[in-house]
């Protein structure tokens, strides 16, 4: 009996404090405040609103005008915009560095314990990819032809998915922060591979301790997996491999909802913008050391 | 003894399960250097920032002996302040306001983490739910 009774509160517990008992129906994140508009703010009649710009209560809303539980759709057909801010990677998983990933690894260890004062990003380098997978601020694809483009709102910019049976260069005469990508069905599975990556990115910031980033070499390859499970749902995995520096494989699995109303808005990483905030924010902190 | 280990079981469920609720809303930038403890101050809107990465709004406090300080407020992005309920109109320059903040840990910095802002008149500004960042490791 006690042991039942314990387990009761043990469920209750994980249930309470889990995203998805956040809200009546899907887990969109974020519990509402006193702030939060009941209705979505848009430029005006005709305009949507961006994937970042709705709380709970707008999403909730919004699933049930465009019918999207219980909606149609081809599995085939991953249109749309999706999520708000990426899938994270699973730390939890990250595997043993290799003694080169482990020294390029610590060289990126912020010179201050506020903000990670060597990522790119702080800068408005590109995030590159697999980064751009784990952060974004919403995507988009849109179908073509011959190729799958991927827009992503986080620095406005897009990568070609291509999906003509061309094969990955196995030498490309640039290396691109975006890499090189090509995709396939594999039955209800579009499956894309990636390679050619600008070593300059990191994979992402490690959101452990959020004062080192991961690293890669030009050898990584990525593969990722999209399986379009209901109108609303994408599952989401990513495999990132880099024997340089990493032991093993490292795989990412995660799902995205669609955004019914939304548009990816314009959020460039401007210099300028960014310049004034590390001033201000990062400088402080490194003359206060 | 079961039921000791069961209640152990719970009780470090809750420690793994609690900060990882308070992830879902990161931001890009860190917020590390943000103190927990909570401040109250009122003053005049000098600046009211509406821009990326991180919206702000800088506002002076005067103290009884008339020395006033120049505070700045860190909030986030414009996108998740949209789906709070700010705009660029939401603040004015020479607006009063009562700010409730998280100030910087960093000795004599005047730099914190806006939790909410009230307007002279009770009018809610802001009432910012990235605050469970603070809770990061």
């Amino acid at each position: 009996m006690r042991n039942r009774i314990v387990s009761s509160l043990f469920a209750l517990t994980c249930l309470a404090f889990s995203p998805s008992a956040w809200t009546q129906e899907r887990g969109f994140g974020r519990a509402s405040t006193e702030t939060q508009p009941d209705k979505d703010v848009t430029p005006g009649p005709g305009w949507k609103t961006c994937p970042r710009c709705t709380n709970n209560k707008q999403l909730q809303a919004a699933y049930k005008t465009y019918n999207v539980e219980g909606h149609a759709f081809d599995p085939h057909d991953l249109s749309g915009v999706w999520g708000n801010n990426g899938i994270e990677l699973d730390v939890k998983t990250v595997p043993p560095f290799t003694p080169l990933g482990e020294r390029m690894f610590q060289a990126t260890r912020s010179e201050i314990p506020t903000t990670n004062s060597k990522d790119g990003m702080l800068i408005c380098d590109p995030l590159g990819f697999p980064r751009w997978f784990a952060y974004n601020y919403g995507f988009q694809f849109v179908m073509l032809p011959d190729r799958v483009l991927q827009f992503f709102e986080w620095g406005h910019t897009w990568r070609d998915i291509w999906t003509d049976g061309r094969k990955l260069p196995d030498d490309p005469p640039q290396p691109r922060w975006l890499g090189y990508a090509v995709g396939r069905w594999e039955g209800d599975t579009f499956l894309v591979e990636g390679s050619g990556y600008d070593d300059r990115s990191w994979i992402s910031e490690d959101r452990r301790n959020r004062i080192r980033g991961f690293p890669h070499t030009d050898e990584m390859r990525t593969i990722e997996r999209y399986r379009r499970t209901s109108y609303g749902t994408l599952e989401a995995e990513l495999t990132i491999t880099d024997p340089k520096i990493f032991t093993r494989p490292w795989t990412t699995k995660g799902k995205v909802e669609l955004r019914p109303n939304a548009e990816l808005w314009e959020y460039f990483c401007v210099p300028s913008e960014s310049d004034e905030y590390n001033k201000r924010l990062i400088e402080a902190a490194r003359q206060s050391k | 003894m079961k039921l000791r280990r069961a209640l152990v079981a719970w009780l470090l469920a809750l420690a793994v399960v609690i900060p990882m609720s308070s992830l879902v809303g990161f931001a890009h930038h860190s917020r590390a250097h943000y103190g927990t403890e909570e401040s109250t101050t009122k003053g005049i809107v000098v600046e009211y920032k509406w821009r990326n990465p991180h919206v702000y709004v800088v506002w002076a406090v005067t103290d009884q002996s008339g020395k006033t300080t120049q505070w700045v407020g860190e909030m986030a992005s414009l996108t998740s302040m949209i789906a709070d309920g700010m705009t660029k109109d939401s603040l004015k320059m020479g607006d009063e306001i009562t700010v409730v903040s998280f100030p910087s840990k960093i000795t004599g910095s005047t730099e914190a983490l806006i939790k909410k802002i009230t307007k002279a008149d009770g009018t809610v500004v802001v009432d910012n739910s990235r605050v469970p960042n603070l809770r990061q490791p």
